[in-house]
C-alpha cells in the first residue's frame, strides 16, 4: 500500500519535533529511517497510523486521508511495532501475539485467528515460550514477540520503531530477511534504525532525519561521508565495494568545540 | 512443536477456563441453598421445597421469601458489582493494587450516600418507622453516590494522567480520598440528629441487612446493562495490557475507552455502596483470586470475576450471619478482616515488581 506524507509538522505541547516532512512511499519499498537520538524517528512512524495527530499536514494510506479512515480499519492495514514497551501488564507470549488479531476479532477469536497466530509463533521459534509470561523473557525474546504481534494482524504495511535493538546476530538476519521477503510481496516496510550498515543491505530507500527534518532521501548513494559526517557529527569511512558498501565510524570530529570538550573533560574527570 | 500441538495446546487452556466459570456457577447455586437454610432459623431441604410449593407456614415464608432471599440477591449483585469494578478499574489503570475501595471511590460513594440523607433528606422518613431500611428515596440516595464517587475518580484519573505516576502514588491518592470523605461523613454525623446518625454509622461499614426486594430490583437494573458493557469491552481492556499507544495502534480509543469504563466502573461501586454501604477489599481480592487461576486475561477475567465476586460475598455474608449467631456481624467489618492481610501482602510482593502472579 503506498503512503504519502504530506507536509507534517508535529510539536509537542508548543515544541516542533517534525517539520515539513514530505515523502511518498509505495508498494514493497523498504524505508530505513536514520537519524540521530531525538532526531524524531520514533514520532515520524506514529504519525504514519494515527497513533500522534500531525497539527499540519496530512498523512494518506492508499489516498485515502487517514484522519478520514476509521481506526480499527486503519489496524488492519498497518502495524506497529514499538519502540520499547514500558508498563506491558504480565500477559502470556500466546496471548501477546494473538492480541494482533484484535482488530479481525469480535466475539472471541475464530480459528483462522488462532491458526495464524500459532503459524507465527511456530515461524518465529516461540513456541518453546509460548505460554511465559512476557515480562519473564530476555529483551531479544521480548523484542520476537511484538514482532510476531505485528505479523499476525496480516497487515500491508509494516512499521516498526528499532526492532533490532535487542537481538543477536543470528536473530537479526532472520527477522530483516523475513521483512525483505514480506516486500518482495508486495507488503510496504518502515522501519526507524541505528545500524546504517543494515539499512544499507536490507532497505530500498533511505530517510535521514536531523532536528525533526528530513536532511536526505534517497537509495545508497546517499550514504556518503560527507552527509553521515553532518549527520551524526562524527568521522565515517565509507568503504565502496561495487553494490556493497560498509560504514565504519572512525571517532569524534574535531572541529571549534574542541575547547568546549576539553573543558568538560576537565570538570568530570580531570 | 507443530501447530496442530500448539493449538491443541491453547484450547486445553482454554477448557480449563471455561471449566473454572462452570465451577463457579455451580459453587453458586449450591451457596444459594446452603445460604436459604441456614440462619437463625435453621430451614431443612424438605421445608424449602415446600416453601416454594406453596404449602408451609406464614412465618417461614416470610422469612424466606422477603428476609433472605433479597438478602442473598443483594449479596451476589453487591459482590459482582464490587469485583467487577475492581477487575475492569485494575485493567483500566493498568494497576494491580487498584479497587474501588483502595482508589476512595467507595469512600466517596459513601460520603454521597450520607450527604443524600443529612442535606438532601433522603432518609428522613425512618424517623417514624425505625427502619435503617426504608430509604423514602432511594433514587436521590443512589444518584448522589454516583456524583461523589465520579469527584474521587476524577482525582485518580488525572493523576494517572501523570506518567511519573505509578501505582503506589494512586494508592497513595485513593487514601487520601478515602480519608478526605471519611472526615466528610464525620463532620455530618457531628451535626446529624440521633437517627440520621445511626444510619451514617451504618454506611462506613457494609451490611447485606439492609437488602430488600426494592433496591435488588434497583442494583439488578443498572447492573445488567454494566455487565454487558463490561463484557463487550473485554478485547479493548486487554489490549490497553500493552500500553496505550500499542492500544491506538490496534485501533481502540483509549481516551474514551479508560473514562467511560473509570466512569460504568463508578457507578457500579456508587449502587451497591449507597444501598449496603463501603464492603471493603471485596474488589480487589476477588479480580486477584481470579488472576491467580486463569492468569490476566480479560477474556476470561472480565466473566469469571463478576461470578465469583456474587459467590464470594454471598458465602461471606452467609459466614457472618452464623459464626458467631445469634448475633449478625455487618459484612464490611469481615471482609476488612479478610482483605486487609492480602493487601499488605500484595504491597510487600509489590516492592519486587511482580504485583500479578
Ligand atoms: N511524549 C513526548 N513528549 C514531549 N516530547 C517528546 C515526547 N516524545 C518525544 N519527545 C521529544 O521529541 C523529540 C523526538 O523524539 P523521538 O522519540 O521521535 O526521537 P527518535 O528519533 O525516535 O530518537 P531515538 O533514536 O532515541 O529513539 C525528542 O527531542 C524528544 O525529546
Ligand atoms: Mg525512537
Amino acid at each position: 500500500m503506498k503512503i504519502n506524507i504530506n507536509n507534517i509538522q508535529f510539536s509537542y505541547n508548543g515544541t516542533t519535533v517534525l517539520k515539513d516532512i514530505n515523502c511518498k512511499i509505495n508498494n514493497g519499498d523498504f524505508i530505513a529511517v536514520v537519524g540521530p537520538n531525538g532526531s524524531g524517528k520514533s514520532t515520524l512512524i506514529k504519525c504514519i497510523n494515527g497513533i500522534l495527530k500531525p497539527q499540519i499536514g496530512t498523512v494518506y494510506i492508499a489516498d485515502k486521508d487517514i484522519k478520514q479512515t476509521h481506526l480499527r480499519d486503519l489496524s488492519k492495514t498497518i502495524a506497529y511495532v514499538p519502540q520499547n514497551s514500558n508498563g506491558q501488564a504480565p500477559v502470556s507470549v500466546f496471548d501477546t501475539v494473538l492480541l494482533g488479531r484484535k482488530p479481525y476479532i469480535n466475539w472471541k477469536p475464530s480459528s483462522v485467528d488462532i491458526k495464524i497466530t500459532t503459524d507465527i509463533i511456530n515461524h518465529l521459534q516461540l513456541d518453546d515460550i509460548f505460554m511465559k509470561d512476557i515480562n519473564k523473557l530476555s529483551g531479544g525474546q521480548q523484542q520476537t514477540v511484538y514482532i510476531a504481534r505485528a505479523l499476525a494482524q496480516q497487515p500491508e504495511i509494516l512499521l516498526l520503531d528499532e526492532p533490532t535493538a535487542n537481538l543477536d546476530l543470528k536473530h537479526i538476519i532472520e527477522i530483516m530477511d523475513t521483512l525483505k521477503n514480506l516486500c518482495n510481496k508486495g507488503f510496504t516496510v518502515v522501519i526507524a534504525l541505528h545500524d546504517i550498515n543494515l539499512a544499507l543491505r536490507y532497505a530500498s530507500s533511505i530517510i535521514m532525519l536531523k532536528e525533526g527534518k528530513i536532511f536526505a532521501h534517497g537509495g545508497k548513494d546517499i550514504i556518503t561521508e560527507e552527509n553521515l559526517e553532518k549527520l551524526y557529527d562524527i568521522k565515517v569511512k565509507v568503504i565502496r565495494n561495487n553494490d556493497f558498501h560498509h560504514v565504519i565510524p572512525l571517532g569524534k570530529l574535531y572541529r571549534e568545540d574542541k575547547t568546549k570538550n576539553n573543558e568538560l573533560y576537565k570538570t568530570t574527570i580531570g | 512443536m507443530n501447530s496442530e500441538k500448539l493449538i491443541e495446546k491453547y484450547h486445553k487452556t482454554r477448557r480449563y477456563k471455561i471449566l473454572f466459570l462452570v465451577l463457579l456457577i455451580l459453587a453458586l447455586v449450591v451457596m444459594i441453598f446452603v445460604a436459604l437454610t441456614v440462619g437463625s432459623t435453621t430451614i431443612g431441604a424438605s421445608k424449602l421445597i415446600d416453601v416454594f410449593r406453596g404449602n408451609t407456614q406464614p412465618q417461614i415464608y416470610q422469612v424466606i421469601y422477603n428476609i433472605r432471599m433479597p438478602r442473598i440477591a443483594g449479596a451476589i449483585l453487591a459482590g459482582t458489582a464490587l469485583s467487577l469494578s475492581g477487575a475492569v478499574i485494575q485493567s483500566l489503570l493498568r494497576n494491580p493494587l487498584a479497587s474501588p475501595y483502595t482508589l476512595g471511590i467507595s469512600g466517596a460513594s459513601a460520603f454521597g450516600a450520607a450527604f443524600a440523607i443529612i442535606v438532601l433528606g433522603a432518609g428522613s422518613s425512618y424517623a417514624d418507622s425505625g427502619d435503617l431500611a426504608n430509604i423514602n428515596n432511594p433514587y436521590i440516595l443512589t444518584i448522589s453516590a454516583f456524583l461523589w464517587s465520579l469527584v474521587g475518580v476524577t482525582v485518580i484519573l488525572l493523576l494517572s494522567h501523570f506518567k511519573g505516576a505509578g501505582p503506589e502514588i494512586i494508592i497513595l491518592a485513593g487514601i487520601i480520598i478515602s480519608s478526605l470523605f471519611g472526615a466528610g461523613i464525620s463532620a455530618m454525623q457531628y451535626f446529624a440528629d440521633n437517627v440520621q446518625l445511626a444510619s451514617i454509622v451504618f454506611w462506613t461499614f457494609g451490611d447485606m441487612g439492609r437488602a430488600s426486594w426494592n433496591n435488588v430490583t434497583i442494583i439488578a437494573l443498572i447492573l445488567t446493562p454494566v455487565i454487558l458493557y463490561f463484557f463487550y469491552h473485554r478485547w479493548n481492556y486487554k489490549t490497553l495490557q500493552s500500553g496505550d499507544e500499542y492500544a491506538k495502534s490496534l485501533g481502540v480509543k483509549v481516551g474514551r475507552v479508560r473514562l467511560t469504563g473509570m466512569v460504568i466502573a463508578s457507578l457500579a461501586t456508587a449502587v451497591a455502596v449507597s444501598f449496603y454501604g463501603v464492603i471493603a477489599f471485596v474488589g480487589l481480592v476477588v479480580p486477584h483470586i481470579v488472576r491467580r487461576i486463569i492468569g490476566n486475561d480479560e477474556q476470561f477475567l472480565i466473566p469469571a470475576s463478576a461470578l465469583f465476586g456474587g459467590l464470594f460475598l454471598l458465602a461471606s455474608d452467609t459466614l457472618a450471619r452464623t459464626i458467631i449467631a445469634p448475633v449478625v456481624l455487618p459484612i464490611g467489618i469481615l471482609t476488612s478482616f479478610l482483605g486487609a492481610p492480602l493487601f499488605l501482602f500484595l504491597l510487600i510482593k509489590g516492592m519486587s515488581r511482580t504485583y500479578w502472579k
